[in-house]
């Protein structure tokens, strides 16, 4: 029987390795330093997803850090994976914290350029961006596999020490609802080759041109070289879906939703249903590894699509 | 070019009360051409201080407040005013301030970027003087100054229509136009390829910068 | 500070007794020695008439004798005086530039006391002397103007114009693209139902045309016809333009006085809206033409107009021609689906009734909703605003007629440089005062489909109003223009382009010897936009200089208002006749776009309660842009003083036209019901 060598060994990793379809979900830190909020979070979603992802500032919005929460998970027994934006960190930082994070136990890391200060509470801070997510996702790879700094340096304490490099699983973003279309497919393979493991793609609902995306992606033999979960987003009301329709950068949502959710005598309980039915066809598509959940400010419907399409992760 | 534009006249007002004598002071150069700080700005202004408060004025207009010889023609005025209102960019502003450390010197306009001028009245901002340009590799468009997030390895996933996030009715996304440029050369395969990160250092990141020429500089 | 220019004592001040009218209304007493006693003042001479040109002769050489050099003759209104004075004076040898009008019988009309009259009088006397101690004499020179004419496209514009300027005597060179002469007519004759009595007379009517124009156009003298050939660039002024044409063996440049645009409308076909994918059911207009004559054609169709945007007549047109011959087969079907149907030409209302009568039927609609058949028939549901009823109908075929402008980068107007044009596809900038044919540069002139046209009749009309219009500017070979344009100080020009982008017909340039922009004496219409821009103050006009603005603005302001020329003095004056009596201080200005910011705020720091710029109505600004200008730059103005704790309603602007005395008493009244007495703040 040949051994899988895994680059990291991540519990996200083995579950990808193991040829299952992959479902994981999407933690939003409190905005104070709410403990109780973040038990009763992960409590939602623990048992019922490979891992978790814990967002970074999300929309330019001040939250707990996602470091700390992800450590405080780790210790209630779910998978986290951190996210990290180029937004607010320099390269010192960054790597300060892959190495902090790394000792905490975290072990995935997705990778992402971050929302512009603009949209968030804090409209006036000065950006960062020394790095964006391409140069991000080669540091980070650079870090655990040739085991040096951004400057070069090797990861050692002193010269004559051991190298104790970080090692993480590393994620990217890929946005097939963005433009230009024709170079998306090109702009995820420049993550692939600077090292990005898996990626979780931005809120799906427009299915023709996801379906067309994954097209570009197979004919360049993506698929193959990292895993594509896709990102589902549970419709709460029909304000939301509009405001996801007119408002937000990067999202389609066809008007048939915007229908569907005004028609419904429940529209909670039909957000769930077309989550549902985006996942049954989202694993109809070959390359899709599985499914990212992000259930915004709504963690605790997780467990009812996750059960509802027949994903609840055995043992 | 230098692209400034005249602060609110309240602000103006506030940081300029208590004198009694100003000397509203022009530069002929970048906000005369950006019509901001030109002697026709300097009449304006200073008709309307008069107007609205019991401010005097002497007005002139030199031709550029970056060099210290022409500061020499309206030494009298200087000398005879209670502070210094100048319409120069921020670098005219300073020099006029090390010029005269006893006269409080006043910005009256905001300098934004620099930039291009794409028709009368209208100006955009396209470079950052990043100190290590790049533009050939990207087309002849910036991405530093046109990706709202600086990136070198864009776009970002806010992309849409041709229109950034940060702006969509305003902003073009600098990465739309690189590719659509970069395709238009036959030259897409270009951002196929990594770019490295950023040496920062070359920009204020690394310090206010000077720069010298050795075979003109200090003979 | 109201200072005089010189201190040289030359001003002559000529009053004119209006016919012993005005000593009844004025202490002429008291003026000539009030005036007289200025520093600046040589004499005070009273003239009987002086718009009679032997008086005022008189008048004139009288006051030189006393050593008068500039002048100021105080009479009646300019539009009466007008003429008359110009004449007068220079016969006397006076200098253009150094005399200037003043009208004393409108300000001394009315209900007003003597003394109050004579004081205003006194008043404005003393800043027209003051005026003139900054005036300049302003010579001439003199243009030849080339008398050869190139006219652009090969429709029936532009060979109606040739035809015409070759009767005029010029020499005409018609360039155009195609091999054959007879453009949008001989393409699609059928689309002009409307020139005879049904479609083959109308046809037939269009034929008979275009074979006489050529017939006419063949024994044009003088006519040179280029094919195969499109405009290149074009460069110079009226009276000497290069006009650089290319063909597919070469360049050939071209010397003209005047050119005519007469290119043709540039329109495409508008697309779907609907967003039924277009398919062999849901086609265009030129395609539904090809089908008509190649093909049979369904007999079950559906127009659709007005779907985007509102349609012009020109698509009436064509949508009434092919729907009539549609109607003409047996058992059709054939509905035409609109909001408006425009019938405001000769012969369309008949078309229009044709076509009813050949059973078209015409259907209302506020919302169209279109779908595919399973059958490959188009399904067109809506609600007939009319009848009132839910209407759905079934067709073979739809055909959408609605057109939208062409590609303007790629046309005529993206090669003249400064030629303004319309939002839509028109080549003519939408100002009243550009109408028939002129565009906003001189000597460049619009005609026929380029300018949104598409009626047969009025094609050749606009072909002979751009040859007259040409004819007219070019006729007299060598002309005598007065040295009054825009000048630009080269030592103080920045090079900022501003005027060169802002002059509404395009008549600046930069000139790269003098590193300086340049204005040209021909081209400038002199209404002073560029001077009021000028962020460096290099640009003056020599008939309004500022110095000469703000004399006129004078030391008692009180309610200071900025009068356009072409509209609000006009209006003023003829209010005055009518006997309105308005204590204002009227500052004559060549167009509102003269006044700048420096001008309102030195009347406010002179002592004016109000200060208002009046101006022709935006959109109808004799000089296409300045009366927006200035609106806009009060706007910024007031603005700005608002936020400095400054009554920003004491600065107003306005529109009004020359024929509108009514709406200036208006203005008036409403500024002098709100000014507070009081000094300047």
């Amino acid at each position: 029987m040949s051994e899988i060598v895994y680059k990291v060994g991540s519990e996200l990793e083995k579950a990808f390795a193991s040829g299952r379809f992959v479902v994981t979900a999407e933690l939003g830190p409190p905005k104070s330093a709410d403990m109780d909020l973040i038990r009763k979070k992960a409590g939602q979603l623990k048992g019922w997803v490979e891992a978790v992802n814990v967002t970074d500032n999300q929309t330019a919005i001040v939250r707990v850090s996602s470091i700390a929460v992800a450590r405080l998970i780790l210790d209630m027994g779910l998978e986290p994976i951190i996210q990290m934006t180029c937004r607010d960190r320099n390269r010192l930082a960054m790597q300060a914290d892959i190495l902090g994070a790394y000792l905490l136990g975290i072990r995935n890391l997705v990778c992402l350029t971050g929302d512009h200060m603009c949209f968030g509470n804090h409209p006036s801070a000065r950006y960062v961006f020394d790095l964006d997510s391409v140069q991000l996702i080669q540091m980070v790879r650079n870090m655990r596999d040739k085991k040096i700094f951004a400057s070069g340096d090797e990861i050692k304490n002193s010269k004559k020490a051991e190298a104790k490099e970080p090692r993480m699983f590393i994620g990217g973003a890929a946005n097939p609802f963005a433009d230009p279309f024709d170079f998306r497919a090109v702009r995820l393979e420049k993550k692939i080759n600077a090292g990005v493991d898996f990626i979780q793609t931005q809120c799906i609902y427009d299915m023709d041109r996801f379906g067309k995306w994954m097209e570009q992606v197979r004919n360049r033999g993506l698929h193959e070289k990292c895993r594509i979960l896709a990102g589902v987003t549970p419709l709460k009301s029909v304000g939301m879906t509009i405001h996801m329709r007119d408002n937000v950068a990067g999202i389609i949502v066809p008007d048939y939703y915007v229908d569907r959710m005004t028609r419904a005598k429940d529209p909670k309980q039909e957000g769930v249903t077309i989550a549902v039915e985006q996942i049954q066809k989202l694993r109809e598509i070959p390359g899709v590894a599985g499914v990212h959940l992000m259930a915004i400010e709504w963690e605790e419907k997780v467990s009812e699509i996750v059960e509802k399409a027949g994903l609840k992760k055995t043992a | 070019m230098i692209v400034a534009e005249r602060k609110p006249i309240e602000e103006i007002r506030q940081l300029t009360a208590g004198h009694g004598k100003l000397l509203v002071l022009g530069c002929g150069t970048c906000v005369t051409v950006c019509l901001a700080g030109g002697e026709r700005e300097v009449a304006v202004l200073a008709a309307a201080l008069r107007l609205c408060g019991s401010v005097k004025t002497t007005e002139s207009t030199i031709e550029r407040q970056c060099d210290a010889e022409f500061f020499d023609k309206v030494r009298k005025e200087v000398a005879s005013c209670d502070a210094i209102l100048s319409l120069a960019c921020g670098v005219g502003v300073q020099m006029a301030a090390s010029l005269f450390p006893d006269k409080p010197v006043y910005p009256a306009l905001n300098t934004k970027f620099m930039g291009t001028n794409d028709g009368a009245g209208e100006w955009s901002e396209n470079c950052l003087a990043c100190g290590d340009c790049k533009l050939g590799i990207y087309g002849g468009i910036c991405p530093v100054t046109r990706c709202s997030k600086s990136l070198s390895n864009g776009p970002c996933g806010g992309s849409a229509d041709g229109k950034c996030e940060v702006d969509p009715e305003k902003i073009e996304c600098g990465w739309q136009l690189i590719h659509d440029r970069l395709k238009a050369l036959g030259k897409l395969n270009t951002l196929s390829e990594i770019a490295p990160p950023r040496d920062w250092s070359k920009t204020h990141s690394g310090g206010p910068r000077k720069l010298s020429r050795e075979d003109v500089a200090g003979l | 500070m109201n200072k005089a220019g010189s201190s040289i004592r030359d001003v002559a001040v000529l009053i004119c007794e209006c016919d012993r009218k005005l000593p009844q209304r004025l202490d002429f007493a008291r003026l000539t020695k009030t005036i007289g006693g200025l520093d600046t003042v040589a004499a005070v001479t009273r003239c009987s008439q002086l718009c009679d040109p032997g008086k005022c002769g008189e008048a004139i050489r009288a006051a030189a004798k006393k050593g008068g050099k500039r002048f100021v003759a105080a009479g009646c209104s300019i539009q009466s005086m007008g003429t008359g004075l110009a004449e007068s004076f220079a016969h006397s040898r006076v200098p253009d530039g150094l005399w200037w009008p003043v009208n004393i019988k409108d300000q001394s009309a009315g209900k007003v006391t003597k003394p109050a009259a004579t004081a205003r009088v006194i008043d404005s006397l003393t800043s027209a002397v003051n005026r003139m101690t900054f005036a300049s004499p302003i010579g001439t020179t003199s243009r030849t103007l080339c008398q050869d004419v190139v006219v652009i496209g090969g429709g029936v514009t532009a060979m109606q114009a040739a035809i015409s300027l070759s009767a005029m005597g010029h020499r005409v060179s018609l360039v155009h693209s195609g091999s054959d002469l007879g453009g949008a007519a001989l393409a699609a004759p059928e689309l002009h139902g409307y020139m005879g009595d049904n479609p083959g007379d109308a046809e037939q009517q269009v034929h008979q045309s275009l074979v006489q124009l050529k017939e006419q156009l063949n024994a044009s003298p003088g006519v040179t016809v280029i094919s195969g050939s499109t405009l290149g660039c074009v460069e110079g002024e009226y009276g000497d333009f290069v006009v650089r044409t290319i063909s597919g063996g070469g360049q050939q440049l071209i010397r003209a006085g005047a050119i005519v645009l007469a290119c043709g409308p540039d329109f495409r076909p508008a697309g779907n809206p609907l967003g039924v994918p277009e398919s062999a059911s849901v086609i265009t207009m030129p395609q539904m033409l090809e089908m008509m004559r190649t093909g049979k054609p369904p007999k079950s169709v559906a127009i659709l107009m007005d779907l985007a945007d509102q349609q012009s007549r020109g698509v009436s047109a064509q949508v009434l021609s092919v729907a009539e011959r549609l109607a003409a087969q047996p058992a059709s079907q054939v509905v035409v689906f609109c909001q408006h149907v425009r019938v405001a030409a000769t012969g369309m209302e008949n078309l229009y009734r044709r076509a009813r009568a050949a059973g078209v039927r015409f259907t209302r609609y506020d919302v169209l909703a279109l779908s595919l058949s399973a059958n490959s028939k188009v399904a067109l549901s809506t609600e007939d605003r009319v009848v009132g009823a839910g209407l759905e109908e079934e067709f073979d075929l739809v055909v959408l007629a609605d057109l939208k402008p062409g590609n303007q980068a790629a046309s005529p107007a993206g090669l003249v440089p400064g030629l303004r044009t319309s939002r839509d596809a028109s080549l003519q900038y939408d100002n009243v005062w550009l109408l028939p044919v002129a565009t906003n540069r001189q000597g460049i002139f619009v005609a026929g489909g380029a300018r949104g046209g598409s009626d047969y009749r009025e094609a050749l009309t606009d072909g002979l109003a751009a040859a007259g219009q040409a004819h007219a500017l070019l006729s007299g070979r060598r002309v005598r223009i007065p040295a009054d344009a825009a000048v630009v100080d080269p030592e103080k020009c920045v090079m900022c382009l501003t005027c060169k982008r802002v002059c509404p017909h395009g008549a600046i340039s930069v000139d790269d010897e003098k590193k300086a922009a340049s204005v040209s004496t021909v081209a400038c219409r002199r209404c002073g936009t560029c001077a009021a821009e000028c962020p460096a103050l290099a640009i003056s006009l020599p008939r309004f200089t500022d110095s000469q603005v703000n004399a006129d603005v004078g030391a008692k302001p009180g309610i200071t208002i900025f009068a356009c020329e072409n509209s609000a003095l006009q209006a003023a004056e003829t209010a005055a006749g009518q006997g309105y009596q308005a204590e204002v201080r009227l500052v004559r200005v060549p167009c509102a776009g003269r006044v700048d910011p420096r001008h309102i705020l030195n009347a406010l720091e002179q002592g004016a309660a109000k200060v208002m710029v009046l101006g022709c109505h935006p959109e109808n600004c004799r000089y296409l842009t300045g009366s927006t200008r200035a609106s806009k730059r009060l706007q910024r103005l007031r603005d700005t003083l608002a936020k400095a704790g400054f009554d920003s309603n004491r600065i107003v602007f306005g529109g009004i036209a020359a024929l509108e005395p009514a709406r200036f008493r208006k203005y008036v009244h409403e500024i002098e019901s709100t000014v507070q007495t009081g000094t300047t703040p």
